[in-house]
């Protein structure tokens, strides 16, 4: 295999890959990333057997061939390279990368231990707006947990029904849901991608600029587009079924401004026990009143108005997950439901343009409701006296 | 003793090549082509028999990509890449769990928790391999528990453990049980013969040496060995005519702080004493260690009884008891051993 490529453009496949290869482990092949010189340039291959990422950019490639590189070591050679052409020759079990008269040369391993990539046929891929996704993955990942004995749960669920798409994330506490509609049918799905799949999809989505093509296939998921594929592995089993906890009816909603309300939940914070971050908050008919205590310090209280339909109530929080819920809302209001104060609370964005059609609460009609309400992140409340 | 060494000794292995455990095997072959496939085995029986190479073997034919997607047959290919990384142990779905340190600790099973939750990877089976499996902390055992009951769709656990009565009877239970047997000297030859390129005599006598173990004969230094088995059975000549002979004899094997060498020296000892035995008893084919030393037999068979030679065998064993476990002084125990095995006299007459 020999090859020509921009010192640049090495550099930067490379230092794609960086976050995918794992940092230490048991198999040894992993730390290596797999370069394919193929006749339209240089593929870069890298895996944790959780998500396998290949880069692509255009090079001179005077012999196809393959071979496994160290990742970590190629990223820091080409990283002090001058900028110049950079050129790489694999020859039985070393590459040798020559830029101007500096000179490396670094044992490889066959290409063959690399482990493969799933194949997928072309009819087997549809596209779904970057944007929409990017959006999906914000407003969910955060729930995820990243350690959780339940494994099921330490994935996003990822949704396709017809038209519909949904995304959800949970941890037992909370559960964020985005849902949407898709302009083209797309397929019937459902899968749970692992945490760092996620996280790696976003990246994926904010740098692209047209639609990914995604695809399903029998234990992997694939994201492709003009310059990268990624390949998340799937968890197996069933998700927990998120949508018994929803309650379908709520006899009490308040209107708050989102960041008042943010802002006033972060003041009130600071003096919130510090393994559980209660805040107490309590809803009356034209004020929302937060309180916090620590009892070896002090206690914080501060008020809002709001407009509250249905009875007074009081109800304790963790802070962080109010605020991070907070975080994923756009909008400037935010509509808060319960019917109890030990029961699921739902926060949901207050859409403008809905908003007159949608003042009246009607929790009986709930299915138009529902089909408006695109985004719900749904918080178990804390016990407080 | 040496657990698991062939795993990286023999080449392209299938379940063709193993030998000696047909009941095994033909079980699990059955169990393949029927698709009825249990989720967790536990593989039990004498170290170094083809326990993990069966594991390996199984492994392989469950992920070989030339098998057919739907209807498996019990022969991996053993030359595809998916065969190929299964044995080099880097193939993503198939993972093998030792001790660290002395024991299988709970991070291990944790880690190959979380494995077990995605898809496969590539293949059709996630394999997970517990060597060593009696070794698993108590905690770690536990731990299993949830896993070995309902373990996700498409994984399959391979217990490999020397016996079943040092892991935790909720483990035991939760799997398919598969009993390897130690192989018969006979086959141990053969491997040795073809594999090593021994001499057919001497592959016999180390086939005996290694005790139904085939890693075992492996990891011999097959030279030092023979070596060794030249020198007991000089010394041996001697201890007949020379007092002093075997007090030299003891003298050099006490020397080493490493038992291993006198350790040795005691089995190929008590290999010979065995077969004098059997010598007096008729037999004189080839359940014999020393096969290829007839002559000698012959002439050391009549200068004891059959009550002697029983005798002699239990002090061959009581000395080695008491020189490895109970750490006894080896000159003494040595010294009194060989006067014991003197043609002639009886036990302990020799402290008299």
């Amino acid at each position: 295999m020999k090859l020509t490529i921009g010192k640049r453009d090495l550099q930067e496949l490379l230092q794609r890959c960086q976050s995918i290869v794992p940092a230490r482990g048991t198999m040894s092949i992993l730390s290596y990333v797999l370069l394919s010189a193929e006749p339209e340039g240089v593929y870069l291959t890298a895996t944790d057997l959780e998500v396998v990422l290949r880069v692509f950019a255009p090079a001179k490639v005077i012999q196809p061939g393959k071979a496994a590189l160290l990742a970590r070591k190629m990223f820091e050679i080409v990283r002090e390279l001058p900028e110049a052409e950079v050129q790489l020759a694999v020859e039985d079990n070393s590459v040798k990368i020559s830029c101007g008269v500096a000179e490396f040369v670094l044992s490889t391993l066959p290409a063959d231990d690399f482990p493969p990539l799933p194949s997928w046929k072309e009819e087997e891929l549809f596209p779904l707006n970057s944007n929409l996704l990017s959006d999906m993955i914000r407003k969910t990942i955060f729930a995820v947990p990243t350690t959780e004995t339940r494994q099921t749960m330490t994935g996003a669920l990822l949704e396709l029904a017809g038209s519909s798409i949904s995304m959800v994330g949970t941890d037992g506490h909370r559960l964020a849901i985005m849902a949407a509609e898709l302009s083209a049918a797309g397929r019937n799905a459902s899968v749970i991608l692992p945490k760092k799949v996620v996280a790696e999809l976003k990246k994926l989505a904010d740098e692209a600029v047209e639609p990914l093509q995604c695809g399903f296939l029998k234990n992997m998921a694939v994201f492709v587009t003009s310059k990268a594929v990624l390949v998340g592995r799937l968890i197996e089993g069933n998700y927990p079924n998120y949508k018994q906890v929803i309650p379908s009816s709520t006899c009490r909603s308040a209107i708050i401004p989102k960041e008042n309300l943010y802002g006033a939940l972060r003041r009130v914070s600071l003096l919130s026990d510090e393994r559980s971050h209660t805040v107490k908050l309590e809803l009356t008919s034209d004020k929302l009143f937060l309180y916090s205590q620590d009892s070896e310090i002090g206690d914080a209280h501060d008020e809002l108005p709001i407009t509250l339909t249905g009875e007074e109530i009081s109800v304790g929080f963790n802070a962080s997950y109010v605020l991070e819920a907070l975080d994923a809302i756009d909008e400037a209001e935010v509509r808060l439901e319960m019917n109890e104060p030990l029961g699921a609370c739902l926060f949901t964005p207050v859409k403008k343009s809905s908003q007159d059609e949608n003042t009246g609460e009607q929790p009986t009609d709930e299915q138009p409701d529902k089909e408006q309400r695109r985004y719900v992140c749904l918080i178990m409340p804390l016990k407080v006296n | 003793m040496f657990p698991g060494s062939t795993w990286f000794f023999m080449n392209n292995m299938g379940f063709a090549q193993i030998r000696g455990q047909e009941k095994a095997i033909g079980f699990l072959k059955r169990m393949i082509t029927h698709g009825r496939m249990s989720h967790a085995y536990l593989f039990y029986g004498p170290d170094g028999v083809g326990k993990k190479t069966t594991a390996e073997v199984l492994a392989q034919t469950v992920n070989c990509l030339r098998q057919e997607e739907d209807k498996l047959t019990a022969e991996a290919c053993l030359e595809c890449s998916a065969c190929r990384r299964i044995k080099k142990q880097i193939h993503p779905d198939v993972k093998l769990y030792e001790p660290d340190g002395n024991f299988v600790k709970i991070e291990a099973i944790r880690t190959m928790q979380h494995e077990i939750s995605y898809k496969p990877f590539e293949g059709r089976y996630k394999v997970f391999i517990i060597d060593q499996a009696d070794k698993m902390t108590t905690a770690a055992a536990n731990c299993l528990l949830k896993t070995l009951e309902e373990p996700p769709a498409h994984s399959l656990i391979i217990l490999i453990s020397a016996g079943i009565h040092n892991l935790l009877p909720t483990v035991v239970s939760r799997c398919q049980r598969l009993e390897f047997s130690p192989l018969p000297a006979s086959i141990i030859e053969d491997v040795l013969a073809e594999s090593c390129g021994l001499a057919s005599a001497d592959a016999h006598s180390l086939a005996f040496f290694a005790e139904g173990s085939l890693s075992a004969a492996y990891s011999f230094d097959q030279k030092v060995l023979l070596k060794e088995r030249e020198a007991v059975l000089a010394n041996l000549e001697k201890l007949g005519r020379s007092k002093e002979a075997f007090l030299t004899w003891a003298a050099s094997l006490a020397k080493d702080k490493d038992k291993t060498k006198l350790e040795r020296h005691l089995k190929w000892l008590l290999l010979w004493f065995r077969d004098l035995l059997l010598w007096q008893y008729g037999v004189t084919g080839k359940e014999l260690a020393y096969q290829d030393q007839r002559e000698r037999l012959a002439g050391g068979a009549g200068l004891y009884s059959i009550a002697e030679l029983q005798e002699k065998i239990s002090a061959i064993y009581q000395s080695h008891e008491a020189i490895i476990r109970r750490n006894a002084n080896p000159r003494l125990a040595l010294d009194v051993l060989f006067m014991q095995l003197m043609p002639g006299r009886q036990s302990g007459a020799g402290m008299k």
